[in-house]
């Protein structure tokens, strides 16, 4: 207020009314007054509106466009409403007038719309408020208009029908039976069926991604386990008494070593021991351990034992293997090397998820694994079964290791070596058998062992065992194929029948015979590879029959193609040859060396040459590699070790494998049981056509003989491999077409060029889901095609992942390099041979392509 | 006690609709079995995935379309092995039964649900009959028809007196609930 201008302008006063104070409030110097408040009234004011106008709606124009608009950065320029009054006193009306920013600064002739007044205007951008309607109509986008599918497509189905065995075989349903004469689901019969074989080859074959789902799943739909021992319990045969003193044995100890000798029946003693315990409720579940040479021998014998129970055979692939071990069952039955695998690495994974579970094993050492099976570790088993327990003598050993994680309550060791001459291996065993019975310092105190075990062990010889014994008692081992053996077969078996087929009714007993023939050689040893499941099997028994200072002969009708190969493999048991084309002196030789030293352990003989006065008696053990026509042959070589200075049991063991012409030929022999009492009775050396007739032995090949005097039909106008030299290389492709089509497939043939090496795609859909072929025709007719093709269609389906298997189909033959390279790949090989029998059995005549 | 040789005759089929552990998918199974529960076929769809459009769309209607008519209904046509009795393990897949060559009945153990009536018409009134197992073995269950098909009742009731001696009828759906998962692990088609 010290201002003087201001005091000299009163107008100031006048405009408004100043209260200054209420109150005054003396302080000490006269000169500062504290004033409680100021009030100043403003007259004559007035207040300054903004409009703010609403926002209009978006219009919808009919150029709707589904694009979303993109989105530019626009710069748009400011724009302004002012609102002002018509200078006309009589109207007054205010105006609202947009104004662009070019406008500011410059005075506008304005005429107001109701008087029609004009008046100038000066704008200053003072004045001005920002009207951003028309920026916010700049942000409204049109909204999108989407259609929304409410339909939900019905699903594909998918499934299997498991309806092949009757519902009281329930056992069955585990294992795979014999086909027989029944019809596919191409509608020829399964066992011709090329398809099916070929789908069955590669089930067989196939990595493990390969696996039929609904076959994984089988066993988890079965019904629970639940009691099933309402029936009383039988036996296929009579147990001898020292058997059933076994088995009480086993019955009463949780922890057990049964020693008894090789051929007095461990494993019949061990399944009617689980059968008991599991009706009297001791155990729930059990797990048996084995070599491989003998899983297929344990899963036939609990099956004729054990029929009630439910016994899941743990091999395949790994996902098979998975679902078998979570499923529920009674007995698992695998080998040592399936156990440690599957075993290994999900102690791994658990050891990684729950440290603390560690404490409920016994060794916590890694194990190198390769294919891994979740939960195994954490399965619980009452009762665990070692046969051969002697192969987990070595504590550092991988199997002993996983064997030994195995925490049963009831822990069985079956072995037929002396262990009792073992001290340092009977100390192993037992250290899993019974911890801390034992101690490896005890090696040096055999008494001391002996008499530690004594409750644990129970050995019998055939000695102690022989009043009981029958003079000779007869067993059958049944083997499975190994992988490349059953290869060999099957491919020998389609060729084989495909060249039964073209001989028409010329065909005769010696063509099935040398058939026969032929596959039996396969199964006792597979020529490209040399691999035997038998000899594997041999092996295993050899050792134990050398170890118990017995000794054995092994008889085989095929001197050259088996008895060959054997000696090599059994070296390690001084093994001796006789055969007919030895000279008198070498066969006497030969039988007084085998009688009298004790380092020859086995005897290779052909049956011809072993059935002829010999006697053999220092052996006791009889090994038929292979399964002479006529018994009553092979009851005399067996009598060889079987007469008159035989002190001890003869056991017979005849060596099968399982799904080949060896168990068809059994089969078929076991019905005709009654001429073979005929014929024994004889003991002549009988005709075969007085065994097996002719129509019966073209059904073991499911071929039916022309009756005579009748044209057989040939449908494909006698279709022959000659029969290709008529038609060109792109008839030979048409034809392939037609014929896959026939198979229930969509067959495209490519363009002549550009086609990639591929002449036809094929596809369908099958019950395992969409399959995509690849196929490639070679039309040759001299020279054999070459691995060049093979390998080049391999790079083609290796690079397309959508196409399931590559086809080489050739009217001639393929080389030998080029079968071996298609081996174990997504390469299936069709030569003309059976190019041949697939056309005649899907009906298409190469005359239409002509 | 073993099945007498008109049991063992008898196919039962078994119906069912689960969810996928997402809880974003159904799948529809149905198992064919013998009178004892051994499995004589297996059928099951893909996934069915409703968009999350079509889930509010259709609402509460949603799992019994997906029930009966994508999946049940052609479950019933696919399979092989034609059954005596479809048992079904959830109410709603009861209609099913319209276009069924054979009864069709819910099943659930006795005494675990309160049905609530939610009408006074006779009409709507479910006939529902408890069965016992004979030797006690099985836990009771009560048998429900479809409201348009009183008569599977008398036939299921007939059937069930004889298999429960031996059978569970609610246990096999827990088989084809693990089978489901173990397809979805090995398969992407089922998960």
């Amino acid at each position: 207020m010290g201002n003087a201008k201001l005091l000299d302008n009163l107008d100031f006063f006048e405009k408004i009314n100043l209260k200054l104070v209420s109150k005054i409030f003396p302080v000490k110097r006269t000169k500062i007054l504290l004033l409680d408040k100021i009030e100043i009234d403003l007259r004559e004011t007035r207040i300054n509106q903004i409009s703010i106008p609403p926002i209009p709606l978006p219009e919808i124009t009919s150029d709707l466009s589904v694009v979303k608009p993109a989105l530019a950065e626009q710069k748009i320029a400011p724009s302004y409403v002012q609102i002002i009054t018509c200078n006309n006193t009589q109207c007054s009306k205010k105006l609202r007038m947009q104004i662009d920013s070019q406008l500011i600064g410059r005075s506008l002739k304005i005429q107001c719309p109701i008087c029609n007044h004009a008046f100038i205007y000066s704008l200053t951008k003072d004045d001005l408020v920002e009207d951003f309607t028309t920026w916010l109509k700049e942000q409204l986008f049109y909204p999108e208009i989407e259609t929304i599918s409410v339909l939900i497509g019905i699903p594909l189905r998918v499934g299997k029908s498991y309806k092949t065995f009757g519902a009281d075989d329930r056992q069955t349903t585990l294992f795979e039976r014999e086909e027989g004469d029944q019809t596919c689901i191409h509608g020829v019969k399964r066992m011709s069926c090329s398809i099916c074989i070929e789908k069955k080859r590669q089930d067989i074959e196939r990595p493990s991604s390969h696996v039929d789902l609904f076959d994984i799943i089988f066993p988890i739909l079965q019904p629970p386990l639940g009691e099933n021992f309402d029936s009383p319990i039988a036996f296929p045969s009579i147990l001898f008494p020292f058997q059933r003193t076994g088995i009480k044995f086993l019955i009463d100890h949780e922890r057990a070593l049964l020693a008894d000798e090789m051929g007095l029946g461990k494993s019949i003693q061990t399944i009617v021991a689980i059968r008991f315990l599991l009706r009297m409720g001791k155990v729930n579940n059990c797990l048996v351990l084995c070599p491989k040479s003998v899983l297929t021998d344990w899963a036939k014998k609990l099956w004729e034992w054990a029929p009630e129970l439910r016994v899941v055979k743990i091999r395949g692939p790994k996902e098979q293997r998975q679902v078998s071990w979570n499923n529920s069952a009674h007995i698992y039955l695998t080998t040592y090397e399936t156990l440690r695998q599957d075993l290994s690495a999900s102690l791994r994974e658990l050891r990684e998820r729950e440290p603390k579970t560690l404490s409920l094993f016994n060794d916590t050492q890694e194990i190198e694994s390769e294919e891994a099976v979740e939960d195994i570790a954490r399965k619980q088993f009452d009762l665990i079964v070692l046969d051969e327990i002697q192969k987990t003598k070595n504590p550092g050993a991988n199997i002993t290791k996983a064997s030994r994680r195995i925490d049963a309550r009831f822990r069985w060791g079956l072995s037929g070596t002396p262990l009792e001459n073992r001290l340092d291996e009977l100390i192993s065993i037992f250290a899993y058998l019974k911890p801390g019975l034992l101690h490896y310092d005890d090696a040096s105190k055999p008494l001391k062992v002996k008499e530690a075990i004594k409750s644990y062990f129970l050995r019998r010889r055939k000695a102690d065992a022989l009043p009981e014994l029958p003079e000779k008692h007869h067993e059958e081992a049944w083997l499975e194929l190994s992988t490349a053996q059953r290869g060999t077969y099957d491919k020998a078996e389609k060729e084989g029948i495909v060249e039964l087929n073209e001989k028409g009714d010329s065909v005769t007993v010696t063509h099935i015979l040398a058939l026969i023939t032929k596959l039996k050689q396969i199964c006792n040893i597979d020529p490209v590879s040399q691999e035997s499941c038998k000899i594997e099997y041999l092996l295993e028994k050899l050792e134990e029959i050398s170890e118990q200072d017995d000794k054995a002969l092994v008889f085989s009708q095929y001197p050259e193609k088996t008895l060959k190969v054997l000696e090599p493999k059994l070296e390690q048991f001084n093994t001796l040859v006789y055969h007919g084309s030895l000279s008198d002196s070498q066969r006497d030789q030969i039988v007084n060396r085998f009688q009298e030293e004790e380092k020859s352990k086995v005897l290779l003989m052909s049956v011809k040459a072993g059935g002829l006065g010999l006697t053999l008696t220092r052996a006791n053990f009889v090994f038929h590699f292979d399964l002479w026509w006529n018994p009553s042959t092979a009851t005399q070589a067996e009598d060889r070790t079987h007469r008159i200075g035989q002190e001890k049991t003869v056991f017979v063991t005849t060596l099968f494998t399982v799904d080949t012409i060896e168990e068809k030929i059994y089969t078929l022999l076991k019905r005709k049981r009654e001429l073979f009492k005929a014929v024994i009775d004889d003991l002549s050396d009988t005709n075969l056509t007085k065994i097996l007739t002719e129509e019966e032995l073209l059904s073991l090949f499911n071929l039916k003989k022309v009756k005579p005097g009748t044209k057989p039909v040939i449908p494909n106008g006698g279709l022959t491999i000659e029969s290709f030299r008529q038609i060109s290389p792109q008839q030979f492709e048409r034809l392939i077409s037609s014929l896959y089509e026939k198979m229930g497939y969509q067959a495209k043939q490519t363009p002549q060029t550009r086609d990639q090496g591929v002449d036809i795609f094929a596809k369908r859909v099958g019950e395992s889901g969409p399959e995509s072929l690849a196929i490639q025709c070679k039309h040759y007719q001299t020279g054999p095609v070459g691995v060049e093709h093979a390998r080049s269609l391999y790079g083609v389906i290796q690079d397309q992942p959508s196409i399931t298997k590559g086809i080489l189909v050739t009217s001639g033959e393929f080389s030998r390099e080029c079968m071996e390279f298609a081996r174990n790949k997504r390469i299936f090989l069709i030569d003309g041979k059976y190019l041949v029998g697939l056309l005649e059995k899907y009906g298409v005549s190469h005359l239409e392509f002509i | 006690m073993n099945p007498n040789k008109e049991e063992k005759n008898i196919l039962l089929a078994f119906l069912a609709l689960y969810e996928t552990a997402t809880h974003d998918g159904y799948i529809g199974a149905m198992l064919v079995t013998d009178s004892q529960g051994v499995p004589q076929e297996f059928r099951c769809t893909h996934t069915v995935k409703p968009t999350l459009i079509q889930r509010p769309l259709y609402g509460d209607t949603l799992e019994s379309y997906i029930g009966v008519n994508l999946c049940g209904i052609p479950l019933i046509g696919s399979i092989q092995n034609k059954p005596t009795l479809i048992v079904v393990h959830k109410e709603f897949l009861l209609g099913v039964r319209k276009t069924s060559p054979c009864p069709v009945v819910f099943v659930r153990r006795a005494g675990e649900a309160i049905d609530i009536k939610t009408s006074d018409r006779p009409e709507v009134k479910l006939r529902r009959e408890r069965i016992d197992s004979p030797t006690g073995r099985v836990q009771p269950v009560v048998l429900i028809p479809h409201h348009d098909f009183d008569d599977d009742i008398a036939s299921a009731r007939k059937l069930f007196e004889g298999i429960m001696n031996y059978l569970d009828p609610i246990e096999p759906f827990e088989r084809m609930a693990k089978a489901i998962e173990v397809l979805g692990k090995q398969d992407k088609r089922f998960q």
